[in-house]
């Protein structure tokens, strides 16, 4: 098997780690006797994109989780900007920039649009308690100030008209774009996206894949788990193809589509000649 | 019956304290509490051994019976339903706890703490409680000069807490509770701490409880396990069904309609020789009855909570269109439509 990494990308690049966004060591996990994340290492560069494929069940999914604090690791690093946050939980972990999206979108539902964009963004102490009732005038200005940035953000990702809506009445490309707007006003440093297109309809698909670039463009680094090989390569410059819970090949997608990997995997699913 | 409405006014000030902090608890922030009434009886009970005449044993056992003022009943009560809601809230609000099994815990927690007062009777009395609560403002007053005086006080208190709750909701702080009611997880992954905030939420629920059952207590000049089953809960919760979840207005009007129409109304009714229980028989078929119809018919409430709107006039210039974005419109969309 021809490997743009594999096994080898254990041994990490000896890059200085502040020039990563993300970095995942040696990732174990498992549930049971099944090893779930079995010495799964990748990297994200500062502002960079990369993508992570692979089958059902290669681990894909347990990664986001583990990154994000919701799963815990049973051993290996998760480092965001040169800091080890392994042993975090997910709030502290986000406080650090990382945010995520879901396969399924978890917006609140019956919150509006506009609600949406102002609990994403950061409070300022606005979400304490005592300060809403002791400073009010503080609290209603940095309010004004926020519905205007995120009337601003809702423009920007063609969700202005819906702000008064409730969430739950978002179609699934139009809830991708308010998840991906939601990252965008809540200082995030680095994005994961765990599957963007899934619940899509092919009209929003080209919405979903600006909103990501609009991501891009503000500075934020992306990790993005996809299925849609077209929709990987067309945004990502480096890829890595999971598998058994490890990372097997990585590169391009030009070059994974070239390795053995890529044929066991995706047969008469090449992506030559899609995007 | 000048008189009754003023008594039943007075109940349902109490029943209102119950019903805010249930709200808050569960209407905004989702925590189904089966516990919520057992800090109700921590207020009582506290403002009871703070402001009551001591025991006499060995017939009455009890602890405290400090004859204070009460204010510093009302007020040791809250106190005290405010730190057993902490510790309570800090033991059933762990992470990892789903919401099931915290509604499990709290009904375990409550069901616990009723047996345990009802048998441990050198604590407050065993099954027969405080008794002999004196009465508020000295004793100089007539039964119609109390009345008003107590009811001036309470409706008082009632309303700032009203006005309180309120603001709470309209906050970016009562926005973060629905957050947290809609999904959590997500929360988390925004930086919110759900623990920290929830465990405040179950604090202010329960010395609004607390402060429910410190008024009631005064009023009625007792206070036994009969007064706090896990029951009373419920019917603070259908309140809040009925009058809609996560509203103010909602739960105010659903504890005006149940416990006006349903409890103190019905009271009046001339008692039948031949089945002396049947208006009470009835009255508990009629209450979880309309909450059934409520919950079939108008699952939202009567009330529903209400999304916040930002009205803009103009639609900037740069808008993105996103293909589908433009065919769902928001014009003549109702809030109370069938979207919840």
């Amino acid at each position: 098997m021809t490997e743009f990494g594999g096994k080898g990308m254990e041994a990490i690049s000896e890059r200085a780690a502040d020039t990563l966004a993300l970095a995942v060591r040696d990732a174990r996990k498992s549930y049971g006797a099944v090893a779930a994340l079995d010495g799964c290492s990748i990297e994200v560069p500062t502002g960079g994109i990369v993508g992570l494929i692979g089958p059902n069940g290669s681990g894909k999914s347990t990664l986001i989780e583990v990154i994000s604090g919701l799963q815990e690791l049973d051993s290996g690093e998760v480092l965001l900007n040169g800091r080890a946050v392994q042993n975090l939980s997910p709030h502290q972990r986000a406080r650090y920039g990382l945010r995520r999206s879901f396969q399924v979108s978890r917006l609140w539902q019956n919150l509006s649009v506009m609600e949406n964009i102002l609990a994403a963004m950061p409070q300022q102490g606005r979400d304490k308690l005592w300060k809403n009732y002791f400073s009010p005038r503080i609290v209603a200005r940095q309010e004004r100030d926020a519905v205007e940035r995120g009337l601003e953000i809702l423009s920007q990702f063609g969700l202005w008209r819906l702000r008064n809506d409730r969430a739950s009445a978002l179609s699934g490309g139009q809830g991708r774009l308010l998840e991906f707007a939601r990252i965008m006003v809540s200082d995030a440093s680095i994005a994961l996206l765990d599957e963007p297109l899934a619940g899509v309809n092919p009209v929003m698909a080209e919405a979903v894949v600006s909103g990501i670039g609009s991501l891009m463009a503000a500075g934020i680094s992306v990790l993005v788990v996809e299925h849609d090989l077209s929709f990987i390569e067309s945004l990502c410059d480096k890829v890595y193809g999971m598998e058994s819970g490890r990372v097997v090949v990585s590169g391009s997608m030009r070059e994974i589509a070239a390795t053995e990997f890529f044929a066991e995997t995706y047969i008469g699913r090449s992506t030559r000649g899609e995007s | 019956m000048f008189q009754f409405t003023l008594t039943a006014l007075i109940f349902l000030g109490f029943e209102i304290f119950l019903v805010l902090g249930l709200n808050l608890q569960f209407g905004m922030t989702g925590l189904l509490n089966l516990a919520f009434i057992m800090f109700y009886a921590a207020g009582a009970y506290t403002a009871g051994v703070l402001s009551g005449p001591p025991a006499t044993p060995p017939s009455v056992v009890f602890i405290g019976g400090y004859n204070l003022p009460f204010y510093v009943g009302v007020l040791g009560g809250v106190a005290v339903a405010g730190v057993l809601s902490l510790i309570v809230g800090a033991l059933s609000l762990g992470r990892g706890l789903r919401s099931s099994y915290f509604t499990i815990v709290t009904l375990v927690v409550g069901v616990v703490a009723l047996q345990f007062v009802t048998q441990y009777q050198n604590l407050f009395d065993g099954s027969i409680g405080l008794l002999n609560i004196p009465l508020p403002f000295g004793g100089g007053l007539s039964s119609n000069g109390f009345t008003y005086l107590f009811l001036g006080v309470l409706a008082s208190v009632v309303i700032v807490c009203i006005v309180l709750c309120e603001w709470l909701r309209r906050s970016p702080f009562g926005r973060l509770l629905r957050v947290i009611r809609e999904d959590e997880v997500a929360a988390q992954v925004f930086g919110y701490n759900v623990f920290t905030t929830k465990l405040k939420v179950y604090v202010l629920g329960g010395m609004l409880s607390g402060l429910s059952g410190a008024f009631t207590i005064f009023y009625v000049g007792a206070f036994g396990p009969g007064g706090w089953s896990v029951g009373e809960t419920l019917f603070a919760l259908t309140c809040i069904f009925v009058g809609g979840a996560g509203s103010t207005w909602g739960v105010l009007l659903g504890a005006a309609m149940i416990e006006l129409l349903f409890v103190q109304l019905t009271s009046l009714l001339p008692t039948i020789q031949s089945n002396p229980a049947l208006i009470s028989i009835g009255r508990g078929i009629a209450i979880p009855l309309l909450l059934l119809i409520v919950l079939r018919f108008r699952p939202q409430g009567l009330i529903p909570e209400r999304v916040p709107k930002v009205a803009i006039a103009e639609q900037p210039a740069n808008e993105v269109a996103t293909g589908e974005s433009l065919s769902v419109g928001v014009s003549g969309r109702s809030e109370e439509g069938g979207d919840d």
